[in-house]
C-alpha cells in the first residue's frame, strides 16, 4: 500500500469504516511509515480535543417543555366545527364588507379603519377571542405555521405591561390575517398582521368610532392595531412591536 | 394529522435526541434564539410527519429535519442582510469538565482554554457543510452512513467532506498556536 492509498483510508480506519481487509493493510501500513503515523495521531489529538474541549451546547432549562406544548398544541385538532362557522360567517361579512366598498364613495381609509374596528369588536365576542390561548411566543408563533401562508413575529411584552393573551386566526379585507391580542390592564389589543406590504409605511393612527387604529408596514407585513386603550399605551405597543 | 396514540411515542424521540438536536441547531446557526426557532420549525415537521414516515433511525432523521431548518434559517438571515460578522459570541463553558478543574495550574489551564478556543475559532471558519460533518461524527458519533442522511448527500461526499473538515482545521489550529506562542 503506498501512502498515498493509505493517507485516503487514515480517516476511515479511525472512523470504525473499513472492512477487515483494508482496516489490516492500513494499520499495517501506518505501523512502518512515520509520515503517515503522523497523520493518524494529528487525527487522533483533534478528536481529543474535540470531545474533551469544545463547548457542549446543552439545551437551556424549559426548551424541552416549550417544543413538547407547542407539539401538543399542535395535535389538537385544527378547527373545532362551531369555530369553522364562525370564520365562514366572518368570510362572508368580510365578502359583503369588500362589496360596499366597491359601490360606496366613502373615504378608503376611513372605511379600511372601520373594517379593523369591527374585527376588533368581533373578538371580543365571548369564544372567539383566541384559537390558541397562550402567553408563550413559543407555542403561539408555531401555532400560526401551516394554517397561514406568511411567517408571523410574535413576542410578548409582559415585562413592558402588554403580556401576550393569544392569537387566533381572522379575515380582514377578505384574507385571512394573524390577529395577535395583547392586554393592557383590563383592556385588550388586537394586532393584525398580514400580507403584503410591498414597501415599508410608517405609522400612520386615527380614530374610528371610539377605538385607536394605528396602522404601518414593516418587513413585507402590514400591521395594524386596535384598541380602546390610551393612544399613550397604544404607541408605546405600536413602538414595541416595531423594534428598535 | 397525527393520530394522538403516537404522541407519546414521538414526545418520547424528542426527549432522547433534543441534546445532540440543540447541539447542532447551535453550531449551525448564529445565536441561540435562531437554533431554538430552527429546532421550534423542525419539531413541528417531525411531529406532522412522524405517523406518516415512522423512520428507522429517528436520530437520524430528526437531525435531518434540525439541520434543513438551521440552513433555511441562515438564507433568511442572509437575504435579510446580516453579515457573518454578526455572530454570536459563544457563552464562556461553564460546565465544561476542563475548565472547572480546580487542580490546573494557571499556565497549563491557559494552554487548554487556548487550545479550545483555537477549535472553536477553527470550527467556526469552516463551511457549514464541512463543520456539521466533523461535528456529527467527532461528537455524536454518528456512523458515515448515518451522516450521508442527515446531509443529504452520498456516503463518498461525507468522506471527502470529512476529510478536508479534518485537514483545515488541524491547518487553522497550527496557524494559531504559532501566533500566540
Amino acid at each position: 500500500m503506498t501512502c498515498i492509498e493509505a493517507n485516503r483510508l487514515i480517516g476511515p480506519w479511525l472512523d470504525d469504516e473499513l472492512d477487515v481487509r483494508s482496516t489490516v493493510d492500513v494499520e499495517g501500513h501506518v505501523a512502518r511509515c512515520p509520515a503517515c503515523g503522523r497523520e493518524k495521531e494529528e487525527i487522533l489529538a483533534l478528536r481529543e480535543t474535540a470531545r474533551e474541549k469544545l463547548p457542549r451546547f446543552d439545551p437551556p432549562p424549559g426548551l424541552e417543555e416549550r417544543l413538547l406544548r407547542s407539539v401538543r398544541a399542535e395535535a389538537v385538532p385544527r378547527l373545532r366545527p362551531a369555530r369553522r362557522w364562525l370564520r365562514e360567517a366572518a368570510l362572508m361579512a368580510a365578502a359583503a364588507a369588500v362589496a360596499i366598498v366597491a359601490t360606496s364613495t366613502v373615504r378608503p381609509g376611513a372605511d379600511a379603519s372601520s373594517e379593523i374596528v369591527d374585527a376588533h369588536l368581533r373578538s371580543l365576542q365571548a369564544g372567539h377571542l383566541t384559537d390558541v390561548a397562550s402567553s408563550d411566543q413559543h407555542t403561539v408563533k408555531p401555532w400560526f405555521q401551516g394554517r397561514i401562508d406568511f411567517g408571523v413575529p410574535v413576542r410578548d411584552f409582559a415585562a413592558q405591561g402588554f403580556p401576550l393573551i393569544g392569537g387566533r386566526l381572522d379575515m380582514v379585507d377578505g384574507r385571512p390575517v394573524a390577529a395577535l391580542v395583547y392586554g393592557r390592564r383590563q383592556h385588550l389589543i388586537n394586532v393584525f398582521v398580514g400580507p403584503v406590504a410591498d414597501r415599508d409605511r410608517p405609522v400612520r393612527a386615527d380614530s374610528t368610532r371610539g377605538y385607536r387604529v394605528s396602522s404601518w408596514a414593516q418587513g413585507g407585513l402590514k400591521y395594524r392595531l386596535v384598541t380602546d386603550v390610551n393612544a399613550a399605551d397604544a404607541d408605546l405597543l405600536v413602538a414595541l412591536l416595531r423594534g428598535p | 394529522m397525527p393520530a394522538s396514540t403516537s404522541l407519546p411515542e414521538f414526545e418520547e424521540t424528542l426527549r432522547a435526541h433534543l441534546p445532540a438536536a440543540h447541539h447542532l441547531a447551535r453550531w449551525l446557526t448564529r445565536t441561540q434564539a435562531d437554533a431554538e426557532d430552527a429546532l421550534q420549525e423542525a419539531v413541528l415537521r417531525a411531529f406532522r410527519s412522524f405517523d406518516r414516515l415512522r423512520p428507522t433511525s429517528p436520530r437520524a432523521w430528526l437531525l435531518r429535519l434540525v439541520r434543513n431548518c438551521c440552513y433555511d434559517l441562515r438564507k433568511q438571515r442572509e437575504r435579510e442582510g446580516e453579515s457573518a460578522l454578526e455572530e454570536e459570541a459563544l457563552p464562556p463553558d461553564a460546565d465544561s469538565p476542563v475548565l472547572g478543574m480546580p487542580a490546573e495550574s494557571p499556565e497549563r489551564r491557559l494552554l487548554r482554554m487556548a487550545d479550545a478556543r483555537a477549535l472553536e475559532d477553527a470550527l467556526r471558519d469552516l463551511l457549514p457543510e464541512y463543520r456539521e460533518v466533523f461535528l456529527l461524527r467527532e461528537i455524536e458519533g454518528l456512523a458515515y452512513k448515518e451522516i450521508a442522511e442527515v446531509a443529504g448527500v452520498p456516503i463518498g461526499t461525507v468522506m471527502s467532506r470529512l476529510s478536508r473538515a479534518r485537514a483545515q482545521l488541524r491547518t487553522s489550529m497550527v496557524a494559531t498556536e504559532r501566533e500566540t506562542a
